[in-house]
């Protein structure tokens, strides 16, 4: 069975598709890459899959149950901007998560901030930009879950903390889950990817592997993405 | 789950409540203590002054603060959080729904003692107080106790329907996407020209029905209580079915 399945998915805000018809199965184990130009559909698709919008027509399914808080249970989201209320402290949102996702695991999470040199006292708001992130996605990839969704992980950060943030995702998820991540920087990502997904104009333009990508049309995902979306 | 849910929202609302209900009782004392051995001219100003403001200020923040964790919880900057989280849509209606009583429950009472100390050995005090117990008495007759056993229960569902009629705004609002608030607004001037509308025709035709007197207060108060149901399962289906966040 799919991880996650989409049969016609669409999703109209007024009259504009923002997603339109996107049929896609995401097996277990994958890190897919998610790209597109921006306002091609991409977070709109994380936001579907993570239960925070609904679908216009057609339906999603991960690990073939509807979204719902089971769904939610076994989905980890890092959304493209910050979800920590401001004035919560580091160690109030670690309980928080511990109280909500039996998946989550606390000592990796204290493990991965202490590297970080995060102090559990500090509220989320006196954390700069770049740490707020790294914060966030600590939270995120200390859960056990089946299929993480990383909106823009590494969009707003400098290049060492993208580094970081990669080694994070890719040491922390297991080979029974799935990773998507959305991003436009496919340069810094591209080998970490096992599959991508393009979306162009809210259509699904392909779903392969990097290895295919590379084999058939003889350049790198990235060179490739940038000849799909030539202005 | 619904423990773990109303643990949290208590642990991240307390200490802005305790705060505002410490400053309740602690503004009457301040003035009390600074106005004791001045004239008694100041004292007359500022001690009843303290009393009607006070006590209305910390119910309106109350009420204030409670619309304002509702809309960041549900719309606002902690949605992402809060519909993540693998809970029912109900449960997280519903913990709200304890703490909006909670806090307002509590307002009330710190707005009473703020402003029985604000008034403390002050003479207008007593006069209160009388004027207060005889219109009790007067209300609660022991003639008619299903009266007063349903206007108890009104009293005790009120906060109750008020978070109803609050949920439901909100929830109108999410369907009108990025302009929620101009749906939160229509709403509110929706529902008041209904319930307009339905009191004026159901005092019209109460006789006709055979509602007169008391039993036509009954009928009100099932009203009432299907409505605020009927706004407890819309939030519910909005923000399970139709849930959008931008």
């Amino acid at each position: 069975m799919a991880l996650l399945e989409t049969k016609f998915l669409s999703k109209q805000y007024g009259k504009k598709f923002a997603l339109q018809d996107i049929n896609l199965n995401i097996e277990s184990g994958k890190i897919i890459g998610l790209c597109g130009p921006n306002g091609s559909g991409k977070t709109t698709l994380i936001k579907l899959a993570a239960g925070i919008l609904t679908p216009t027509s057609g339906n999603l399914t991960i690990g073939g149950t509807e979204i719902g808080p089971e769904t939610k249970a076994v989905v980890s989201y890092l959304p493209d901007k910050p979800f920590v209320p401001e004035f919560m402290k580091i160690k109030d949102i670690i309980a928080f998560f511990k109280e909500f996702y039996a998946d989550f695991d606390i000592n990796a999470a204290n493990e991965m901030l202490t590297r970080l040199d995060i102090d559990g006292n500090e509220t989320f708001k006196t954390l700069s930009k770049g740490t707020q992130e790294k914060a966030q996605l600590v939270l995120v990839m200390s859960r056990k879950a089946k299929l993480y969704l990383l909106d823009e992980p590494i969009g707003g950060v400098d290049p060492a903390a993208r580094d970081y943030i990669l080694n994070t995702i890719i040491s922390n998820y297991n080979a029974d889950s799935s990773v998507i991540i959305s991003t436009h920087l496919i340069a810094d990502i591209e080998n970490t990817l096992d599959e991508v997904i393009f979306i162009k104009y809210g259509k699904l333009f392909l779903h392969s592997t990097s290895d295919d990508i590379r084999e058939t049309h003889g350049m790198s995902v990235d060179a490739y993405f940038r000849e799909v979306f030539k202005c | 789950m619904l423990g773990k849910v109303i643990k949290n929202d208590f642990k991240s609302q307390w200490k802005q409540f305790a705060l505002l209900f410490f400053s309740s009782l602690l503004i009457p004392v301040v003035i009390y203590l600074s106005t004791i051995k001045a004239d008694e001219n100041l004292q007359t100003v500022l001690r009843p002054m303290s009393a009607s403001l006070v006590p209305m200020t910390v119910t309106l923040m109350t009420f204030v603060w409670q619309v304002a964790i509702f809309g960041n919880d549900f719309n606002g900057k902690n949605a992402y959080l809060f519909h993540t989280i693998p809970v029912k849509m109900r449960t997280l209606i519903f913990s709200k729904c304890v703490f909006f009583y909670f806090w307002t429950l509590l307002s009330f009472i710190f707005a009473l003692l703020s402003v029985c100390l604000s008034l403390m050995d002050f003479t207008p005090f007593e006069e209160i107080s009388s004027f207060l117990v005889r219109n009790w008495n007067e209300l609660i007759t022991p003639d008619d106790y299903i009266f007063t056993v349903v206007t108890i229960i009104r009293a005790i569902f009120a906060p109750v329907c008020l978070f109803a009629f609050i949920c439901a705004a909100s929830a109108f609002g999410h369907l009108f996407g990025t302009r929620r608030v101009i749906g939160e607004i229509l709403f509110v001037a929706g529902m008041f020209l209904l319930a307009g509308i339905y009191l004026g025709t159901a005092v019209a035709e109460a006789s006709n029905l055979g509602l007169s007197g008391n039993t036509f207060y009954y009928f009100d108060c099932a009203v009432s209580l299907g409505v605020a149901i009927g706004f407890f399962i819309f939030t519910d289906w909005v923000y399970t079915k139709k849930i959008n966040i931008l």
